[in-house]
C-alpha cells in the first residue's frame, strides 16, 4: 500500500482515487500530534525574578547609604582627631613660650640653679706673634695699649699673644 | 469608620500637600544649625620668632538650663569644680534660657573635670583664648584685648584689623544626638586666621632693659622711668621699657601706657646735642673754637648759671659738651640764633611724630620761634621749653650715631598672614640732618662727656660710649613754672661710637640723687653692655680719644649744685643741671 499524497503546497490537488486497499484491511490512522511550540517551563520566575532585582536594588541603596554614612562618620571622627591634635599643639607651643621667657628661665637659673648676673663682663684680645718684641707682657683685661714701631696698627694694638693667653698653645 | 479615614486622608492631603513647604521648613530648622566659626587672633612674634602673644583655644563652659534635670545636684557638683559660689552656678541654670555661660575659658584640668562629671545640658565649648607667655614683657607696647578679642590698647589696637582675621561659618545637619547627617546640608565657610605680627623688639633684651631700669627706680625712689633701645642703621627699637612705681610700695610694675611714646618731658641738657650739632653744621663755630665762659649769663630779665659755680673758663667746644655747661650751650645757641635753632628741633624730628602711628602718640610740643619770649634763647638751647618724647630724643641722639642721618623708627618688622607669606613693612624712611663731618665732631664731643665728663658711669668696658647726661626741672601741671625739687634724670647715647650699633636712652621720673649722669647712665651702661654681648657686636681695637676734653671740671658734689630762682614770671624759669667736676683754672 502506498502512503498518501501529500497535497503540493503549489496548488490545491484534487484528490486522487487510490487503487484500492487490499480487501479488508484499513490503513492505521492516528492523531497528527500538534506542531511542537515554544513553553515557558517556570511561569511564576519573572514576578519572583522582578521582586528580587528591586530587593537587591533597595539593598544596594541602604548599603550606599550605610557606606556614606559610614564615611561621614569616619571624615566626623577624623575631623575630631584633627582638632584635638590642632588643640594639643596649641597647648604645647604656649607651653614651650612659657618655659622659654625669659623671666622663668632667670628665675630657674638664680633659684634652681643658683646662678648670679656678672658683675662685670671683660673681654680678651689675644693676637698673633708680635715683630716687635719677643717678650710681650702678659694679656690684660680690657683694651690693650698700642706698639709704637708695627706695620699693622690693629695687630700692634694688642701687645698679647696667644701663648700668653693659651699657654698650651705656645709650645706648639 | 469611614468618617476617621476621611478625616486621616483630609489631614494627610494637608500635611503632604498644602503645608508640605511649610513642615519641611520647620524641620529643617531643627536639624540645621549654623554655627559661627571662631577667627583665631594673630600671634605677635619678637624679631627671633618668640611668641610674645598669642591666642589658643580654651574652653568654656556651658548650659541649656531647659535640659539640666536636677539644677541644685548640678550646681553642687559643679560649684567647686570651677570655683563659683553653688547659688550662683544654680541661679544661672534655673534661668528660662536655652543657652547660659557658667565658666568662660577654664584651664585644661578644669575642662577635663567638668567633661567628667558628665552633667546633663552641660558641655564643653571652645573658644579662642590670648595669652602672654612672656608674662608682662612690653605689656604697653603690646596692649590688651578684650573678652570679644578686639584691640583695646598698644599694638593690639593699632594693628587691629589685621590681628583678628575673618570669622567663618559652617551649616550642617544635625541629628538629636548631634551627629551630622550623611548626605544632609552641609556648606563650610572656613574661617581666615589674623596675621601675625613680627615686631623688631628683641625679647631677651627687652628684659634686660626692664630689669635693669626695675633695679634703677627701686634703688633711686623714682616714680617711674623708661628706657628704649634702638639699632642704628635701621632705626628697629630692639627694647621698648615703661616701668612705674607703685603707689603703696613695692617691686615697680608695667606702666598702663606706652609712656616712652605718649608722653612728653622736658629733656634739659640732652638737648644740648641738636644746639651744638646745629652751630657746628652752620659754621657758627668750628669743633677747635675756643671760648671765655663765665659762670653766669643774662638772657633778657633772667640769669642763667652754671650747675657748679667757677670762675671764667675757657673752653673748647668739647668742653662745653664734656661738662653739660649752661652758659656755653646758651651762648653757642644765641650765635646760632632761634630759627636756626627751630630748623635743627625740627629736622631732628622734634615737634611731630615719629611716623610709627602708635596709638596716643605725642608729637612734642615745640613753640614757634615768632612766639618765643626773649628768655627762650635762653631755655630752649639747654632743653627746657621744649617737650620731647623719649623716642624723639633718641631718634635724634640716633641721628648723629648714624652719621648725620635721621633715620625713622620702627617697631613692625613685618606681617605674617595665614598662609604664611611673610611682608615686610616699608624701609623706614630718612633723611640728612647733619652732615657726617658734623656728626663724627659731635660723636667725638659726646665721647669725652663718657671718658671724663659727666657720663663717665655710662661707660662700657671694652667699648667707646657717646652720650649725654640730662637733669630737667619738671613743669607744673597745670601752672606756669616748675615743681620745686621735681626733677626728670635721662642719659642719651651711643656705643661702640667708632661705628655705632645701638643707641639707647634711659629716662627716670623724680629720682634720688637727681643727676642723670648718677642715676640714668648706670641704666645706660648695663642695658647696653647686654645688647652688644646679644647681638655680638665686638669691641673695636682700642683707638685714642675721638676728642680731647682739655678743661675737666672734677667731679662736684650735690650739694654744690645750685640753680637761681626765677625772675619774674618769664616762659622759661632757670633751670639745674646734672653735676660736674669743678672748673681748673684757665691756662
Amino acid at each position: 500500500m502506498t502512503a498518501p499524497v501529500r497535497a503540493r503546497r503549489t496548488a490545491p490537488a484534487r484528490p486522487r482515487p487510490r487503487p484500492g486497499p487490499a480487501a479488508g484491511r484499513r490503513p492505521p490512522l492516528h492523531v497528527v500530534p500538534p506542531a511542537p511550540r515554544h513553553r515557558a517551563r517556570h511561569p511564576r520566575l519573572l514576578p519572583v525574578a522582578a521582586a528580587m532585582a528591586v530587593a537587591v536594588a533597595l539593598l544596594g541603596l541602604v548599603a550606599a547609604h550605610a557606606a556614606l554614612a559610614r564615611g561621614q562618620f569616619r571624615l566626623q571622627d577624623l575631623e575630631r582627631r584633627a582638632d584635638a591634635e590642632q588643640a594639643r599643639y596649641e597647648r604645647l607651643r604656649l607651653d614651650v613660650a612659657r618655659l622659654e621667657a625669659p623671666a622663668h628661665i632667670v628665675a630657674v637659673a638664680q633659684q634652681r640653679l643658683g646662678m648670679v648676673p656678672p658683675a662685670a663682663v671683660t673681654y680678651l684680645s689675644p693676637v698673633g706673634p708680635s715683630t716687635a718684641s719677643s717678650t710681650a707682657p702678659p694679656v690684660t683685661a680690657g683694651r690693650a695699649e698700642a706698639t709704637p714701631g708695627s706695620r699693622d696698627p690693629e695687630l700692634a694694638s694688642a701687645t698679647t699673644r696667644w701663648s700668653d693667653v693659651k699657654r698650651q698653645l705656645g709650645r706648639r | 469608620m469611614v468618617g476617621a479615614f476621611v478625616v486621616l486622608g483630609a489631614r494627610v492631603v494637608q500635611v503632604q500637600g498644602l503645608a508640605a513647604d511649610r513642615y519641611a521648613e520647620v524641620g529643617e530648622s531643627q536639624r540645621v544649625a549654623e554655627v559661627i566659626l571662631p577667627a583665631y587672633r594673630g600671634a605677635i612674634f619678637d624679631r627671633n620668632g618668640h611668641d610674645l602673644a598669642l591666642t589658643i583655644r580654651q574652653s568654656s563652659v556651658v548650659a541649656n538650663p531647659r535640659m539640666v534635670p536636677d539644677p541644685m545636684a548640678a550646681a553642687a557638683a559643679l560649684a567647686p569644680v570651677l570655683d563659683m559660689e553653688p547659688e550662683d552656678v544654680r541661679d544661672r541654670l534655673t534661668r528660662d534660657q536655652a543657652f547660659v555661660y557658667l565658666a568662660r575659658t577654664v584651664d585644661d584640668p578644669v575642662a577635663e573635670q567638668v567633661r567628667k562629671l558628665g552633667v546633663p545640658g552641660v558641655e564643653l565649648r571652645p573658644e579662642p583664648e590670648r595669652f602672654l607667655p612672656a608674662g608682662a614683657l612690653a605689656l604697653p607696647l603690646l596692649g590688651k584685648v578684650g573678652r570679644d578679642h578686639t584691640g583695646l590698647s598698644g599694638l593690639e589696637i593699632q594693628f587691629d584689623e589685621a590681628l583678628a582675621g575673618q570669622p567663618g561659618e559652617v551649616v550642617v545637619e544635625r541629628d538629636r544626638q548631634g551627629r551630622e547627617i550623611p548626605g544632609g546640608v552641609r556648606r563650610l565657610d572656613p574661617a581666615d586666621r589674623g596675621d601675625d605680627l613680627v615686631l623688631t623688639i628683641d625679647r631677651s633684651i627687652q628684659h634686660e632693659a626692664e630689669r635693669s631700669l626695675a633695679a634703677a627706680i627701686t634703688s633711686s625712689n623714682a616714680k617711674g622711668g623708661m628706657a628704649i633701645v634702638m639699632e642704628t642703621a635701621t632705626g628697629e627699637v630692639l627694647a621698648l621699657a615703661n616701668l612705674v612705681a607703685p603707689a603703696d610700695g613695692g617691686a615697680p610694675v608695667q606702666a598702663t601706657k606706652n609712656s616712652a611714646l605718649t608722653d612728653v618731658f622736658e629733656p634739659g641738657s640732652v638737648n644740648k646735642v641738636i644746639t651744638i650739632s646745629g652751630a657746628l653744621e652752620d659754621g657758627v663755630v668750628a669743633a677747635d673754637d675756643t671760648m671765655v665762659v663765665p659762670d653766669t649769663i643774662r638772657v633778657a630779665d633772667k640769669v642763667f648759671s652754671e650747675h657748679d659755680p667757677h670762675p671764667p673758663v675757657r673752653w673748647s667746644i668739647t668742653d662745653i659738651m664734656a661738662n653739660s655747661s649752661n652758659v656755653g650751650s646758651i651762648m653757642i645757641g644765641r650765635s646760632l640764633g632761634k630759627e636756626r635753632i627751630d630748623h635743627y628741633l625740627r629736622s631732628f624730628g622734634f615737634g611731630s611724630r615719629t611716623g610709627l602711628g602708635f596709638p596716643g602718640e605725642s608729637g612734642g610740643i615745640l613753640l614757634d620761634p615768632k612766639k618765643w619770649s626773649g628768655t627762650s634763647i635762653g631755655t630752649v638751647p639747654i632743653g627746657q621749653g621744649v617737650a620731647v618724647t623719649g623716642m624723639q630724643m633718641l631718634a635724634a641722639y640716633n641721628a648723629v650715631a648714624n652719621g648725620g642721618v635721621y633715620v625713622a623708627p620702627s617697631l613692625v618688622r613685618a606681617t605674617v598672614d595665614g598662609e604664611g607669606r611673610r611682608r615686610a613693612t616699608a624701609p623706614a624712611a630718612r633723611r640728612t640732618v647733619v652732615s657726617a663731618g658734623t656728626a663724627q665732631q659731635v660723636t667725638a664731643m659726646l665721647s669725652e662727656v663718657v671718658r671724663v665728663g659727666t657720663g663717665t658711669e655710662a661707660a662700657v668696658e671694652g667699648y667707646t660710649v657717646a652720650g649725654k647726661t640730662g637733669t630737667a626741672r619738671k613743669p607744673k601741671v597745670g601752672a606756669r613754672g616748675y615743681e620745686e625739687g621735681a626733677y626728670v634724670a635721662s642719659f642719651a647715647g651711643f656705643v661702640p661710637a667708632e661705628k655705632p650699633a645701638l643707641a639707647v636712652i634711659v629716662i627716670l621720673d623724680e629720682p634720688t640723687p637727681i643727676f642723670g649722669g648718677v642715676v640714668a647712665a648706670p641704666v645706660f651702661a648695663q642695658v647696653a653692655g647686654y645688647a652688644l654681648r646679644i647681638l655680638k657686636v665686638p669691641p673695636p681695637p682700642a683707638r685714642t680719644p675721638l676728642a680731647t676734653a682739655t678743661g675737666v671740671v672734677p667731679e662736684a658734689s650735690p650739694a654744690s649744685a645750685r640753680s637761681v630762682g626765677e625772675v619774674g614770671d618769664g616762659a622759661g624759669p632757670t633751670t639745674t643741671i646734672a653735676p660736674s667736676r669743678p672748673p681748673q683754672p684757665t691756662p
